[in-house]
């Protein structure tokens, strides 16, 4: 097996994560005070915890690189990208735009996503799931957000 | 005690039969199932997604209606394997294996009536069993003392992972990063910030919710979108929804097993409702004087884990009631729903919340009913249901979940923290690492780390504490003879082909 495929292997990919994720927990928590084992600090824990962590993605990233997972299929980058685009419109413009512009706009792009979405459908269901955002959550459950934001001349 | 169980009965009886409580049980039911019956969408995004219909009510009627949700989203999850070989969630995979068998011979409705009677009647028993074991066991709890608790947790953790699929290695670390995620945000002690990255959002911690809807409802859909081939929906009509008699006198034995290897695994932490199912069909298999029609469309294949899988999930419910300690990630769910609606879950409920605890073993029988009688006659519509594409039914799944995560501290960076969640949770899934010891981990990591400082405390620093104390040790020793069990040869072979039996 070549070092290339190793790079795409799970378990060296997932043990590189892991280990990655508890060198950065280790670092944020080295600047918390420790204390002692009788009275433990802020820090105490976090570090225990994040040593261990950090002890067992080199475990699963050895694992891998002496016997191997199988390589990890690939991501659909448009799936992923249309979602969390999505995701992202609504969490900075709800506020602005109000929800029926966020929600129309949200769901035009998460469409995008599917290669089965055609133009049409999307629009029209685009402006329905704006109306019924309004309609369940506004006037329904009474959440606190207004349906045209201020950025479009809303309250 | 019988006299106490009477009484206690009764407050649960006036308490669920209630107007209000009635209204929310159905509701729950209904949407549950309504959700649960789309396919691509598992138990834990429903009732994610619908936790913030429940933010207003009152703790009593939040908690029926999310249970509610919870057995319904798990009947709509049997429908769709039947009729579309579907599985919406893991615990209904191997009811896809012969329940959709028995649909594409033309008896898809006797299935169906088959799985709704074997939930009901498991839903019985097991409601049974949390009214009578669960009091003595929050009794027991509360005589714990912080090194109980730790040990207990620790214990919880273990078999949460020892009977989690796949590798043990990954389900550690899944559940240290769960841990250390769970640590986030203000120190109680101390008042210093940890893992905040100095942003005022996440002072009070990780939100819980982000964290679920992203691993989970968000994920499941980017996963969803790889491969968008269209499913075969059955067309052929429902018709014979009554089992015959010989179909009862089939049914009888394996529902019966059934329930009673799923309301003992549904105690066990990591079991619950999947675990369940899995071992009923291979018990039922290797039981049956006819092995050969399994997978053929076996009737005791979908009676034996449909019970089980409904005791499993409703005999959960005892360690989280009583000990405030979530077996899976469901229950995970139901504790963070409590610490909102400001309840601590621990075996104080009991004594000091009798109308919610007794309101809700009362109502979950209720609601077991209400789905006999709800899903019979509405099984057309759900039906209909899953024809609806996908490609219609995921925009609505992220506006809906996106509404919700924002509506649980009204924030938009609860949004965008569920984003960074998602992809996370995506590429662990497609690295072979299960996301549930996570969440198990994030919500128990507090209560581990106050119970482990208060314990040191006690000791003056001395670690033999968790040694020393009889019921500490014994906890902690079944911990690691869960573990050391699955790392033996001969029992990994087993669990591997427990968990690829499909």
């Amino acid at each position: 097996m070549s070092a290339l495929s190793k790079l795409r292997d799970k378990d060296v990919l997932s043990g590189a994560i892991f280990s990655g994720v508890g060198i950065w927990f280790t670092a944020q928590s080295l600047n918390l005070s420790m204390g002692s084992l009788r009275s433990m600090g802020p820090g105490y824990l976090p570090v225990a915890l994040s040593l261990l962590l950090l002890g067992f993605g080199v475990a699963v990233l050895l694992r891998g690189v002496l016997r191997g997972a199988g390589g990890m299929a690939g991501i659909p980058l448009r799936g992923l990208a249309a979602v969390i685009g999505a995701l992202l419109i609504f969490a900075f413009c709800v506020r602005g735009a109000g929800l029926g512009p966020t929600v129309f706009a949200m769901v035009l792009v998460t469409c995008l996503g599917s290669v089965k979405a055609r133009p049409i459908p999307s629009v029209i269901l685009a402006a329905g799931l704006a109306v019924f955002s309004w309609a369940a959550f506004i006037w329904g459950l009474g959440l606190p957000l207004s349906m045209i934001g201020p950025w479009l001349g809303g309250y | 005690m019988s006299i106490d169980l009477f009484a206690n009965l009764s407050v649960g009886l006036s308490a669920a039969f209630s107007l209000d409580n009635l209204f929310y049980c159905f509701a729950g039911v209904l949407l549950g199932t309504l959700i649960g019956v789309l396919p691509g969408i598992g138990t834990v995004a429903t009732i994610a997604m619908l936790l913030p219909v429940t933010f207003g009510l009152p703790p009593v009627g939040a908690l029926i209606m999310l249970s509610g949700i919870y057995y319904g989203a798990q009947y709509g999850g049997s429908t769709t394997a039947i009729l579309i070989n579907l599985p919406g969630e893991s615990s209904s995979v191997v009811t896809a294996v012969d329940g959709y068998q028995m649909a594409r011979n033309g008896r898809a409705g006797v299935a169906l009536a088959t799985a709704a009677i074997g939930s009901f009647f498991a839903g019985t028993v097991a409601t049974i069993l949390l009214a009578l074991f669960a009091p003595p066991l929050a009794a027991v709890a509360l005589t714990f003392g912080p090194a109980e608790y730790t040990s207990l947790m620790v214990l919880g953790l273990f078999a949460s992972i020892a009977l989690a699929s796949g590798s043990l290695l990954k389900a550690f670390a899944m559940m240290l990063m769960g841990l250390l995620l769970g640590l986030g945000g203000q120190d109680i002690y101390t008042g210093a910030q940890r893992f905040t990255l100095n942003m005022i959002e996440l002072i009070d911690g990780y939100e819980f919710i982000a964290i679920v809807m992203g691993m989970f409802g968000i994920a499941e859909v980017i996963r969803n979108l790889e491969d968008e081939s269209s499913r075969s929906v059955l067309s052929t009509k429902i018709k014979n929804l009554f089992p015959s008699r010989a179909d009862l006198r089939e049914m009888a034995a394996p529902v019966l097993r059934g329930t009673a290897l799923g309301s003992i695994l549904g105690i066990l932490p990591g079991g619950g409702a999947m675990l369940s199912s899995f071992a009923s069909y291979a018990l039922e298999k290797k039981l049956s004087r006819k092995p050969e029609t399994f997978g053929k469309g076996a009737l005791a294949g979908v009676a034996g884990p449909e019970s089980a899988n409904n005791a499993g999930a409703q005999t959960s419910f005892i360690p989280m009631l009583t000990l405030g300690i979530p077996s899976n990630p469901v229950m995970a769910l139901m504790i963070g729903a409590l610490i909102i609606q400001g309840i601590t879950p621990g075996p104080n409920v009991v004594t000091e919340q009798p109308v919610l605890f007794w309101g809700l073993i009362v109502s979950m029988w209720l609601g077991n009913l209400m789905l006999v009688v709800l899903n019979l006659p509405l099984v057309g519509i759900w039906v209909k249901l899953l024809s609806v594409p996908y490609h219609f039914l995921f925009p609505a799944i992220v506006v809906f979940c996106s509404v919700g995560v924002f509506s649980v501290n009204n924030a938009s960076f609860d949004v965008t923290l569920m984003a960074v969640f998602a992809v996370i949770g995506y590429v662990l899934v497609k690295l072979d690492c299960e996301p549930a010891p996570l969440l198990l981990g994030f919500v128990v990591g507090p209560m581990l780390e106050e119970n482990i400082r208060r314990a040191m405390l006690v000791s003056r620093g001395d670690p033999m504490i968790f040694i020393e104390r009889p019921i500490s040790a014994a906890l902690l020793i079944i911990a690691a003879i869960a573990i050391a069990a699955v790392t033996l040869p001969a029992i990994r072979k087993g669990r591997e082909q427990a968990f690829k039996e499909e």
